[in-house]
């Protein structure tokens, strides 16, 4: 640099190219301009354009919205299928119904198949078989109609997605493996309240049957899904469990815990990089939830929970996360102190997790006197989290970040103001200085990274 | 992942998916078309609400056994099995005359059968054959027949030696659902 100072040694994350589409198409426009501008030259340009793969932009999108359109056809045709379940046909007699069924099933596999792997019409292919998929579920209600089959109806979508699951392990499909998510997860529903004991096996089903699958597919949609749904079900079964509020929170704070610890301390390069940033967010997410949920006093005075089990397995399953998640960070732990990382932005969120579970464990099923202590802590929490937020949008310069954390706090600053009995002239105030507060946070925040930019040269 | 290998776990994906739908209606298929014909009497139902959803909810004589009878009839608890025995009357319709709250008798009386149900709670026994799925388009015209009082509704059912039943027909109004 001209001034003789040394230039800023780059962090990792910083010398990888920036392959995101919108920068890439940016650049596209922008490298001719240049070019013919004089501030490049030919070659320099050729270069870049290689380096950022922009050649290959046209092909991404048109495939991107070949899949999109597919996807949607796909979609269609199954819906086609499934409004079969209630219209109901009687005019023909069962067997020839049964006959049918069995070969629009068979058809609609049969036929992407061929398309995929004879054809090489992979996309449309695929679409077909998840179209069959569909199908599938809805030949399971029409058997349960054509023969006046009377059961729970939930144990249909248990049936849809164990077939789901299966083709979407066998043909690698990510959209068969959503398809299994949500048809399992609305069984989970049904089943919370029948059969709380089989309820409790959800979440690991989901974990140990849909997050391989995500990997190997490289879908962060189907891993975040798999995620969130697993964390809800431990959360919901935990409720309805112990007929209390406050093994829930407990299971939300555990789950999202797991689920940030998970995404710490990814190597470069591996399959987990990819997943890694998905896997922090939903759990910094789940934490926040359930340290703003806690931070009401209302939450720490709710009455002693209604059903005491001798042996609380509800309790067991809450055990089976917490020691996930402190296998997951301690296993984090030592990556992260080699490349010199864990600080704020790391012991942050145990921090809060800590704040959340210890008074939540200690005060289950109430109480009076030490309610207010529990929600201090809660406070603490979140305020802890709000920080990390701040800290991260900071670190990385991301401003959906750093707006994140802001509006959190501005939310929990309001929240005191709303939930406790204060002077109107107070809250209007509260409400002033936190307008004025997320102003000057977002002027200083533009100025900070446009000093980073300036600093980068 | 190699195309025989793909071609194998696709193929063992088709085969289990039918085999869950060939092993839904099993019992009940098998029930249909082995079992012994038998018309039961279908109880009237309340006009404003006889319809949920596509189906109909059907109650039959053997549904309340507690009703209009006396204390000696024990209460069991609710999801425990029970047995209905019926025999045919002079209308061809078969009607209880008896239940088995401890399995099904060792002997049964000549000319009767065995109807295997649940004790649902709220002194309500289901034997599997309490809803009928009707086409939208003929659910009123179901609804009109049930209700005509001149001509008793009765369901068409088959049962299997063992007790399992599967509901085949409604008849009501001088028509066949």
């Amino acid at each position: 640099m001209g001034d003789g100072s040394t230039p800023p040694v780059l962090e990792e994350s910083a010398r990888r190219p920036n392959l995101s589409p919108k920068f890439r198409g940016l650049l596209k426009r922008e490298l001719p301009l240049w070019v013919e501008e004089g501030y490049i030259a030919r070659d320099g340009a050729e270069r870049l354009a290689e380096r950022y793969q922009i050649g290959s932009l046209g092909r991404e999108s048109s495939r991107l919205l070949a899949t999109f359109i597919f996807a949607i056809g796909g979609l269609l045709v199954g819906g086609g299928a499934l409004a079969f379940v209630a219209a109901h046909w009687e005019a023909i007699t069962p067997p020839v119904q049964v006959g049918m069924l069995f070969a629009a099933l068979l058809g609609f596999h049969g036929a992407g198949w061929f398309l995929w792997q004879e054809r090489a019409m992979e996309r449309l292919g695929r679409s077909l078989i998840f179209a069959g998929c569909l199908v599938f579920g809805a030949n399971i209600g029409l058997m349960a109609q054509i023969f006046h089959i009377r059961s729970e109806w939930y144990h249909g979508f248990l049936a849809w997605s164990v077939g789901a699951l299966v083709m979407a392990w066998a043909v690698r499909s990510p959209l068969a493996g959503l398809l299994a998510l949500a048809t399992s997860f609305t069984w989970f529903t049904g089943v919370m309240e029948e059969g709380p004991l089989l309820a409790q096996l959800f979440a690991p089903a989901c974990i140990l049957s849909l997050v391989p699958l995500a990997l190997l597919t490289r879908s962060r949609a189907l891993y975040a899904l798999a995620g969130l749904c697993a964390a809800l079900a431990v959360t919901f079964a935990a409720g309805e469990a112990s007929d209390s509020a406050q093994p829930a929170l407990l299971g939300l704070v555990l789950t999202g815990f797991a689920l940030w610890a998970a995404g710490l301390g990814e190597t470069p390069g591996s399959r987990w990089e990819r997943f890694a940033p998905t896997s922090r967010i939903s759990g910094a997410v789940l934490l926040s939830a359930a340290a703003y949920l806690w931070s009401f006093l209302d939450f720490w005075d709710e009455p002693h929970f209604g059903h005491v089990q001798k042996v609380p397995y509800w309790a067991a399953s809450l055990l089976a996360v917490a020691l996930l998640g402190g296998y997951l960070l301690l296993r984090s732990l030592d990556a992260l102190r080699r490349d010199g990382k864990p600080g704020f932005l790391t012991w942050g969120p145990v921090g809060a997790a800590l704040l959340l579970l210890v008074p939540g464990t200690l005060l289950l099923g109430g109480s009076d006197r030490w309610g207010a202590l529990g929600a201090a802590a809660s406070n603490v929490a979140c305020l802890a989290l709000g920080a990390v937020a701040l800290g991260s949008g900071l670190a990385s310069e991301r401003r959906s970040h750093f707006w994140l954390g802001t509006l959190f706090l501005v939310l929990l600053v309001l929240s005191r103001f709303l939930e406790y009995e204060t002077d109107l002239l107070l809250k209007s105030v509260a409400f002033m200085a936190c307008g004025v507060a997320v102003l000057v946070a977002g002027v200083q925040y533009e100025r900070y990274l446009k000093r980073k930019v300036a600093a980068r040269g | 992942m190699g195309r025989r290998r793909t071609l194998l776990l696709f193929a063992a994906a088709v085969a289990l998916q039918v085999a869950i739908l060939v092993g839904v209606p099993a019992r009940k298929a098998f029930v249909r078309w082995t079992g012994k014909t038998i018309y039961l009497p279908v109880q009237p139902v309340d006009p404003y609400s006889l319809m949920s959803g596509y189906y109909a909810l059907l109650r039959y004589d053997m549904t309340n056994p507690w009703k209009g009878r006396d204390a000696a009839i024990p209460e069991s608890r609710t999801g425990s099995r029970v047995y209905a025995i019926l025999e045919a009357g002079p209308d061809h319709l078969w009607r209880p005359v008896g239940y088995s709250w401890d399995g099904p008798p060792a002997t049964l009386p000549a000319g009767s059968i065995l109807l295997k149900g649940h004790h649902e709670g709220w002194q309500h026994l289901e034997f599997g054959i309490e809803e009928f799925f009707i086409p939208e388009a003929r659910r009123e015209e179901l609804d009109r027949a049930l209700r005509e009082a001149d001509k008793p509704a009765y369901a068409e059912v088959r049962v299997s030696p063992a007790g399992e039943a599967a509901l085949v027909h409604i008849h009501a109004g001088g028509r066949t659902f």
